[in-house]
């Protein structure tokens, strides 16, 4: 072989190479673009800070675009209502369960592959559902003033307890949660049937129930002691007392309703491959530690390991886990608008 | 046609533009909510097309919604009221202002629009509280000796609504205000009128339009009311527009909601329209 | 005697004022101490003050981004509204023409409708139109622009029309005798004139589209959000001290910005209309 023959047998090589390196760049580049980009829809605040921390970033250090759109629920909802059919705009979606049960019922929602998603089978079974995956769970529990409210209560009652008479707050927002809570003091403990509960919802308000329109002035009428007992999150009474305020909160023996909020892929997304990335990220232990750490909101994923003192302010025992009512959607969907008017003329 | 009058009539074709974006951008969205009005609304299920009038009725025979009506006229005509009674001597106020002084005035006037609504309205809340600060200056000062409940009440309502509508009255009426020379005052009183019967028959005919104008405005934006009502009128005082929200993302009643939404923009605008009538055909002079 | 019934009359309207900028001003001196409370809750009272509120309001790395495009919005849709508006009160001032006093009432109508009935029906019209016709319309910045155009129309047409009506017609009769064709009388004469109208209507355009919180909820397509969108987020969800801080710092960097424009124009001829001195 010549000198000459080697050093084009070099070149040509070479060439191969540097085609070959580029060609196989160039398809890799076109196969992870497609895979590359998710766009998300959530509410935003301190729980879309906390998502982004704890979800976004590390997505985006692995090399993935995500794109947050932040908008209230309803907001949300109407949107994909709207686009319904055509391609969408978002990947993921992000709901508390009545609105995602809502878009769920509205047909606006993939059934998910539960093989693609890796800690489906720690999520907690209360929350684990066909359509979505759970980021964090609370439930509306007993929330009261210690020092005014002794010895702590262990059942609903207590707000009935001619000792606090007046001294009761309750949200606008939580109609459903008061009206059922009611029909357990007349014996209901289906998860159905709670209009049996009005009457002891009117005796209530005429014992002097307090309403508030929002959480801040909840939270207000409690620091003054104007309120000594609510029904209201776990999570938001841990904020509350990590504030300073002397609240306690507990699941009384009828149980507590409970909420949580998932995440979730649209009929017409258009990349589900990254959207079901993000679903996987949800679950990840760091995800779940950053929401008890900043929120106060509990872990989905069992066996998540919290800080013993974080762990016992905002976690719920199995036990307490299994007196949560079991909230039929359809149910409340149904019967909303009812006790929603009937709320504003009677208790309001 | 005269040469004048054609050219008055061709310069309508430049309001062209405007019409043609205030209809794809204005009107249609609009007529699509008035058929969204006229659907059917099954719980658990979105809107399902039809022709009927059930939304409409509800409105006008459920007692709820007729509360809601008529606090909404109410609370919207005292705020508007309010606003003009005020504003009238502000704005004659700052005509004694220098230039320079009135021209810091009126930018300050300003200031309060930089804020969202939903954040003035928060800190109407902050003030208001029974632990707020205007509780704690009367307490301060022994006026009362316990706190006074002003959130959910209507005169408070209306005060908040009041400070939001002040800079746009005192703006409408200073600038009608501007062709008003000073000297036509002094030159009624020279004349043996009284001070009240120099305003009220000299000044007011000439501003009269101005005012007219500021309370129309008010009215109708005091009937948009969103924030301000929900987080200050609360459950005590309910309004339409908190309401449309409520049906909305609450109950997801599109129907209704356009329904209510529909009656809404109709009563602002015949209301507005009747009130512009009767004031320019009152013999004021 | 007369004088002394002037010196109460004076005296009122001065007490009045007062009360009036008193009223106007209270919510904002309310927000800025709402952000001075050292508190991760807004409870009253609070157990103390402090500026760390502010320090935690960078930590929202939306808020930046939200100033930017809401400034972007109101500048494009305070100079178009304002061309629109100018053009379409020239028609019905000088113009004569059936229908020009119900034209004026139309153009007043998009304020008697709430923003969230609007914001909703311009979403959902916009989408159903961009699927018909194979373009995305809604969620674009386009979208969103013209909502804004549509909120602030009402505002620049007011504005511009008082200041048509307060130019005496015959100074532009009297160019146009002169030989000035009608354009050339309208950038020479009228337009200086109106200046001050203009300068009005831009202001208030401008804090219309800032403000505008449900218009803008809809048509925001997603990573875009505006600066009343984040207030209201947090408002929601969690209303703490920093909010108010946000507010404050975003009133305190728009007042200076205002300040500075009617230094440079003069307000008090922007809302005065004409004074022959």
């Amino acid at each position: 072989m010549t000198c000459s023959m080697i050093r084009r047998t070099g070149a040509t090589l070479r060439m191969g190479f540097v085609a070959f390196v580029t060609l196989s760049g160039f398809a890799f580049h076109i196969g992870a673009a497609a895979a590359q980009q998710v766009t998300v829809s959530m509410v935003g605040g301190t729980y879309g800070d906390v998502v982004e921390a704890s979800i976004v970033k590390p997505l985006e250090v692995a090399k993935l675009k995500v794109t947050s759109a932040i908008e209230p629920h309803p907001v949300r909802l109407t949107k994909l209502v709207t686009e319904r059919g055509q391609p969408g705009s978002y990947d993921v979606v992000q709901f508390p369960d009545y609105f995602m049960y809502q878009a769920n019922a509205y047909g606006l929602l993939q059934e998910l592959d539960s093989s693609r998603i890796k800690a489906w089978n720690g999520i907690e079974p209360a929350f684990r559902r066909p359509y979505d995956v759970p980021h964090i769970f609370s439930a509306a529990v007993i929330v009261y003033d210690p020092a005014r409210v002794s010895p702590a209560p262990t059942s609903f009652a207590v707000f009935w307890d001619p000792k606090y008479k007046g001294r009761v707050g309750a949200l606008d927002f939580m109609f459903p949660q008061w009206l059922w809570m009611a029909s357990t003091q007349v014996g209901n403990t289906t998860n159905h049937d709670f209009d049996k509960g009005w009457e002891k919802l009117k005796a209530l308000k005429d014992a002097g129930l307090q309403t508030f329109p929002t959480q801040e002035a909840l939270d207000s009428a409690m620091k003054s002691g104007e309120v000594w007992l609510s029904l209201n999150y776990r999570a938001r009474a841990v904020q509350l007392a990590k504030a300073g305020m002397s609240v306690k909160t507990v699941v009384p023996k009828e149980g507590a309703w409970p909420v949580s909020f998932s995440f979730a892929i649209p009929m017409n997304a258009q990349h589900k491959d990254a959207a079901y990335t993000f679903l996987n990220a949800v679950l990840a232990p760091q995800a779940q530690l950053a929401a008890a750490e900043k929120i106060y909101y509990a872990p989905v994923v069992a066996g998540t390991k919290l800080p013993p003192e974080l762990e016992s302010l905002v976690d719920f025992t199995p036990d307490e886990v299994k007196r949560f009512v079991n909230v039929d959607f359809a149910y409340v969907a149904k019967n909303t608008p009812a006790w929603q008017q009937r709320w504003e003329e009677q208790i309001k | 046609m005269s040469n004048d009058a054609r050219q008055a009539w061709q310069l309508g074709w430049l309001a062209a533009p405007t019409c043609i974006v205030l209809l794809f951008s204005f009107v249609f969205p609009l007529a699509l909510i008035a058929r969204y009005s006229v659907n059917e609304f099954v719980p658990g299920e979105l809107m399902r097309e039809a022709l009927t009038p059930a939304n409409y009725a509800r409105f006008f025979t459920d007692d709820l919604f007729q509360r809601v009506f008529a606090t909404t006229l109410g609370i919207s005509l005292a705020s508007s009221f309010v606003a003009v009674l005020v504003g009238i001597p502000t704005a004659f106020a700052l005509r004694r202002f220098s230039p320079r002084w009135r021209s810091v005035l009126i930018t300050l006037l300003l200031f309060p629009l930089l804020v969202v609504t939903v954040v003035r309205a928060a800190g109407w809340v902050a003030l208001f509280n029974e632990r707020g600060a205007l509780n704690s200056f009367l307490l301060a000062l022994h006026l009362t000796s316990e706190p006074v409940r002003f959130l959910r009440t209507a005169p408070a309502l209306i005060v908040a609504m009041a400070s939001s509508l002040l800079p746009y009255i005192v703006i409408s009426i200073d600038s009608v205000l501007q062709s008003v020379p000073r000297e036509l005052e002094e030159a009624a009183m020279v004349l043996g009128a009284p001070p009240h019967a120099a305003f009220r028959h000299v000044i007011l005919p000439l501003i009269l339009p101005g005012i007219v104008t500021g309370f129309v405005l008010s009215f109708i934006l005091s009937m948009d009311a969103y924030a301000t009502p929900l987080l200050i009128g609360g459950s005590a005082i309910r309004m339409m527009s908190p309401m449309i929200y409520v049906q909305v993302s609450e109950l997801q009643n599109w129907p209704f909601a356009s329904a209510i939404s529909i009656v809404l923009v109709v009563t602002s605008l015949v209301v507005s329209g009747l009130i512009t009538m009767a004031a320019t055909q009152k013999k004021w002079r | 005697m007369a004088l002394g019934r002037v010196g109460a009359g004076r005296f009122a309207t001065s007490a009045v004022a007062w009360l009036a900028y008193l009223i106007m001003l209270a919510p904002i001196g309310a927000i800025v101490w709402l952000s001075l409370f050292d508190s991760d809750i807004i409870a009253i009272p609070p157990p103390g003050y402090s500026l760390r509120s502010y320090q935690s309001m960078f930590a929202s790395g939306n808020f930046i981004a939200s100033f930017r495009l809401s400034l972007v919005v109101a500048v494009g849709a305070t100079v178009i509204s304002l061309a629109l508006g100018t053009l379409a009160s020239i028609a019905i001032v000088r113009g004569k023409f059936p229908g020009s006093d119900i034209l004026a009432s139309v153009f007043l109508a998009p304020l008697a409708v709430p923003g969230i009935v609007l914001g909703l029906a311009i979403y959902i019209f916009f989408f159903k139109v961009g699927a018909a016709i194979g373009i995305r319309i809604a969620g674009t910045m386009t979208s969103l622009i013209l909502a804004h155009v549509v909120l602030t129309l009402p505002w620049t047409i007011r504005f511009t029309s008082a200041g048509l009506t307060t130019i005496d017609k015959n100074l532009e009769d009297a160019a146009m005798t002169l030989g000035a064709p009608p354009l050339r009388t309208f950038w020479h004469v009228t337009f200086p004139l109106m200046r001050a109208s203009l300068v009005a209507a831009a202001v208030f355009a401008f804090l219309t589209s800032y403000n505008a919180l449900e218009m803008s909820l809809f048509l925001v397509g997603p990573g875009m959000t505006t600066v009343p969108i984040v207030l209201l987020q947090r408002v929601s969800w969690n209303f703490d001290p920093s909010v108010a801080a946000m507010a404050t710092v975003q009133v305190a960097i728009s007042a200076v910005a205002l300040i500075i424009l009617t230094r440079l124009v003069g307000a008090e001829r922007i809302f005065g209309g004409q004074r022959s001195s």
